[in-house]
């Protein structure tokens, strides 16, 4: 009894120790930001982990023996905690020596003997149905058990057309899909209760690796700040737990507890790793860079770890052990590797083997013999191919020997080209023949976006006209490596300086202008004007760049004033409009006056001619008539005189007087007041007879 | 063991071998220290040697020509009108071990220079009014002269303090803070809609114009041509006037009684009542058959 309070208390005592300096590594970090120093401080974590579930496994051992020592006399034990194990196996089963001790080391050369488990897992299950299982206080997933129900119990369903359907393949393949998670997720809640911490923590330490070794992978340098004070903190902790191996491995020999002999072994190795890690700070510290290495190298020590931990318990579980083992320990793998005797040993034995195999092993075998001279062959082949380089089609390249570029003034053009090997000679290549471009002002590089003044189209970098006015230019400019030697090695960031002189010359040679001036009478001018300056100064300072184009893609006012202007040309359509109208009624008006006119004289003409053939006409009339005339005068004036008076008095009203009658009153007489025209317009002669009847 | 010892040797005489010596680039400089004491600086290229294992440390400074961008920042120029500055600083370093004591690195180096330069472009544009920075006329624009000031008031202390060169400042942007921005687009638009009023009143005047010189011209048109017809007409009526001259003057007695038996047939219509005396020569036989 007193023996494994001892034990207990060391185990304790040590788990207590590894804590703190778990809990310091991970200060440690904090305090660094060192990725050695996280690996190793969830090394140490593991470490706990698994100590932990040893002491947690010998505790319950322990109780164990305890309980059988104390009742002896119980006939038939039935151990609760064994429910998984189906009542077949159960008997195949002997159980391992249920000492404290954990057992090990010799499990090294042990194959994985799988044959007590594998038939058995790989049948179809015959598990106890029904009540049997019920018995077992084993409770199972409710649907398990409902799955079974239906496939494993014909007797329920009476029907053949039902039982054929549910004899179908997939069905019973579906059934025994289910039946393997039901076992798997029974056999994971039934284990004890360290296996299951065991587990956890297994997995736990998986994800660990994992992670840090894509920190690792994926990280750029660390920086780690402390580092000297780190590492003389480790090599301080290096020694802490070299002290508790020795008073584990002393409590262990005293004892003669295995468990604590191996774990006091683990200690000693884990004492190395954070030697080691210390080491790496302190070489920081001297300016060697090994963090991310050995952050790497206990990445792969903790998923070691976790591959030990998960392998041991899978093997436990499936060879029913009553208790979380260690038969499989990674340090003893690695040991065994590492001791050239067993690795000679071991190649001769696998030599031997093939060599009594057939045709093609014992080729393996001769295959397998010349390996180590065909990978010193390809070595060396790879270390000669740094004497080689090519260069490609749009590049030129540079050679730094011992850090001096040896070719500036002719640096290699594409093709296969020889130097020193590394690490004598470094190329460095420039793909100088590419033309690259610059976007400067309000530079859009998605060409779908429309260039519309009024719609954001680019950066809306604004600049200053020197009217006073704002206005968005954009310029691209295309430019190739002329010089590589000063395109590399004058200046830093040769690109962004040409960005800077484009933009100190747009601001320069806008200041100077009008808007208008700008974008419109000078823009092709302007462009030209630009790209002599910047080049210009681009080789005054070195920079080995040469402008092959610089275009002056657009200049335009701001968004706000883009209305302004367009309503500016609008007026200037107005304009034009009001003009065209006025144009056209002058283009109406004019031909319909000049018509006019051409009409007048024409009728003018035409009134002349009448007149003047009129009177010819009756001039002749005249003539002709007076010739007759002359003929016989006194006739001829009596008849046209009578003939005359006819035509003219005939049909008119007429009051004929006789200068012997007197005086008539002409004035009473109705003949000669206006006629009531509607009933004499027709008797108009008879009436004058009448009247002259009457008075006569 | 003996092998461990030796592989162990090996290894140690290696890494003395790997560490002991150090190339340097044309594109750097260097600076070896003795645990951090500076010892030499390596201004050329090429394989250098120093003491193994960090005894020595190899400090490598760019010797390149650096470029950086100010921050942007809002001065009061010398007539108060406030404008936004941002420069470009082209530098080298110049006395590698004062830029490392003082600086150590690029990013510092140029936040210390950016201060600087920000603070020294306050006074320096203090000096300029707006139509030195911006100016249509000929040469009225001084950028350049404010650039050279900033890199002379700045080039020493940046040489002494930092070991730094400056070569060049140069003004990347000139802007305007929002509130100026917006007066000077409320201008320019106000401009523009002058100039759209002015386009649209010149167009109403041109029209206007053209309109009252058609009428003109056809007011014109259309005299010149009554005048052109009447002369006409009048040419006509004296030919005319000649022919009944010529015919008539032959017999004007003849002429006389005819046109008057004419001029009885046309003056006398319907309604006329006509007052006879039975003396007339037409009644010469109403009242007795042998006349009178």
């Amino acid at each position: 009894m007193a023996a494994m309070n001892v034990r207990t208390r060391t185990a304790l005592v040590t788990l207590v120790l590894n804590t703190v300096l778990t809990v310091l590594k991970f200060v440690a970090f904090a305090f660094t930001g060192s990725l050695a120093i996280l690996a190793e401080a969830w090394h140490s974590f593991g470490d706990i982990a698994t100590s932990a579930t040893a002491l947690l496994s010998v505790r319950r051992q322990q109780h164990l023996d305890e309980t059988a020592e104390t009742e002896p006399v119980v006939p038939a034990p039935t151990p609760a905690p064994r429910p998984i194990l189906p009542q077949g196996a159960d008997a195949s089963i002997t159980l391992e020596s249920p000492s404290p001790e954990i057992a090990d080391a010799d499990t090294v050369d042990m194959p994985l003997d799988s044959g007590e488990w594998a038939p058995d897992s790989l049948e179809v299950p015959e598990w106890p149905v029904g009540l049997d299982r019920v018995e077992d206080g084993a409770p199972l997933p409710a649907e398990e058990s409902a799955e079974e129900a239906v496939a494993d119990g014909p007797a329920a369903v009476p029907d053949s057309r039902w039982r054929r359907a549910f004899t179908h393949p997939l069905l019973r393949w579906l059934a025994v899909a289910g039946r393997a998670v039901g076992r798997f997720s029974a056999g994971v809640w039934n284990l004890r209760p360290e296996q299951k911490a065991a587990l956890v923590i297994g997995l736990f330490l998986a994800g660990i690796g994992i992670a840090l070794l894509r920190k690792v992978a994926g990280a750029e340098p660390t920086v780690v700040e402390r580092p000297l004070a780190a590492g003389i903190g480790f090599l301080v902790f290096s020694l802490a737990s070299y002290a508790v191996s020795r008073f584990e491995l002393g409590v262990g020999s005293a004892e003669g507890s295995a468990a604590l002999t191996a774990d006091g072994m683990h200690a000693r190795a884990d004492a190395v790793a954070t030697l080691l890690t210390g080491v790496s700070l302190i070489l920081y510290w001297f300016g060697v860079n090994i963090d991310r290495l050995m952050a790497g190298v206990l990445g792969l020590i903790i998923l070691s770890f976790a591959a030990e931990t998960l392998v041991n318990l899978a093997v436990g579980v499936l060879r029913r052990e009553e208790r979380y083992v260690l038969h499989h320990r990674t340090t003893d793998v690695l040991g065994a590797l590492v001791e050239p005797g067993v690795l000679v040993a071991g190649w001769r034995r696998l030599s031997a083997r093939l060599d009594r195999g057939g045709a093609v092993l014992q080729g393996l075998n001769r295959v397998l013999k010349s390996l180590p001279y065909a990978v010193a062959a390809v070595a060396l082949l790879l270390y000669a191919s740094t004497a080689l380089f090519t260069v490609p089609a749009e590049s030129q390249a540079m050679v730094e020997h011992f850090g001096r570029v040896a070719n500036a003034d002719e640096p290699a053009g594409p093709g296969l080209h020889l130097k020193w090997p590394w690490p004598i000679d470094r190329v460095e290549r420039v793909d100088s023949r590419r033309v690259r471009d610059l976007s400067a002002g309000n530079s859009t590089r998605d060409a779908t976006v429309p260039m519309i003044w009024t719609r954001q189209h680019g950066t809306d970098e604004v600049f200053v006209s020197g009217d006073n006015n704002f206005f968005y230019p954009y310029l691209v400019v295309q430019y190739r490596v002329a010089d590589v030697y000063d395109y590399r090695y004058a200046v830093a960031e040769p690109d962004r300086l040409l960005e800077n002189l484009v933009l100190q010359t747009m601001t320069d040679v806008f200041a100077r202008r009008s808007f208008y001036g700008a974008a419109l009478e000078e823009r092709e001018s302007l462009g030209a004007l630009i790209r002599a300056e910047v080049q210009a100064e681009l080789f005054s300072m070195d920079t080995g760049i040469e402008i092959v184009d610089l275009v002056v893609k657009d200049v335009h006012p701001p968004r706000d004033v883009a209305r302004s202007f367009e309503s500016v040309v609008a007026a200037m359509q107005d304009h034009a409009t009001v003009v065209n109208q006025a144009e056209g009624y002058r283009n109406l008006k004019i031909p319909q006056a000049r018509a006019d006119a051409v009409r007048q004289q024409a009728e003018a003409h035409a009134y002349v001619a009448e007149n003047k053939t009129r009177s010819e006409g009756e001039a002749s009339r005249f003539v002709a008539r007076r010739a007759a005339y002359a003929r016989s005068r006194a006739v001829t004036r009596q008849r046209l005189y009578i003939d005359a008076m006819v035509r003219a008095l005939g049909g008119r009203r007429k009051v004929v007087i006789s200068p012997s009658a007197g005086q008539p009153d002409l004035w009473l007489d109705d003949t000669v007041s206006p006629p009531p025209r509607k009933q004499r317009s027709r008797s108009d002669g008879e009436s004058k007879k009448r009247s002259s009847r009457a008075r006569n | 063991m003996r092998k461990l010892a030796i592989l162990l040797t090996l290894a140690v005489v290696v890494t003395a071998a790997w560490t002991s010596a150090f190339t340097v680039s044309e594109r750097e400089m260097a600076i070896v220290s003795l645990f951090g004491d500076p010892k030499r600086i390596v201004e050329d290229a090429g394989l250098e040697f120093k003491a193994p294992f960090g005894i020595h440390q190899v400090i490598r400074i760019d010797r390149r020509m650096n470029v950086f961008e100010t921050q942007v920042i809002q001065l009061m120029l010398k007539d108060r009108n406030p404008v936004i500055v941002t420069c470009y600083v082209t530098w080298r370093v110049s006395e590698p071990l004062a830029y490392y004591q003082s600086l150590g690195d690029r990013t510092n180096a140029e936040l210390k220079l950016g201060d600087l330069i920000n603070s020294e472009m306050g006074t320096v544009l203090g000096q300029y009014n707006l139509e030195d920075v911006i100016n249509t006329e000929e040469g009225a624009v001084r950028l350049d002269e404010i650039e050279q000031q900033l890199v002379a008031n700045i080039a020493d202390r940046a040489a002494s303090t930092f070991g730094i060169d400056v070569a060049r400042i140069g003004i990347r942007r000139l802007g305007y803070p929002p509130i100026v921005s917006k007066a000077v687009f409320d201008r320019m638009k106000a401009e523009r809609e002058k100039e759209a009023s002015r386009h649209r009143a010149e167009g109403k005047e041109k029209a206007a114009t053209i309109e009252a010189e058609t009428d003109r011209e056809v007011s014109e048109i259309l005299a010149t041509a009554y005048r052109d017809a009447e002369v006409i007409k009048g040419e006509g009526d004296s030919e005319a006037m000649r022919i009944y001259a010529d015919a008539y003057g032959q017999d004007q007695e003849f002429f006389l009684f005819l046109r008057s038996l004419e001029a009885y047939e046309q003056v006398l219509d319907e309604n006329s009542t006509v007052v006879l005396s039975t003396d007339a020569d037409l009644f010469r036989y109403l009242e007795s058959m042998e006349g009178r």
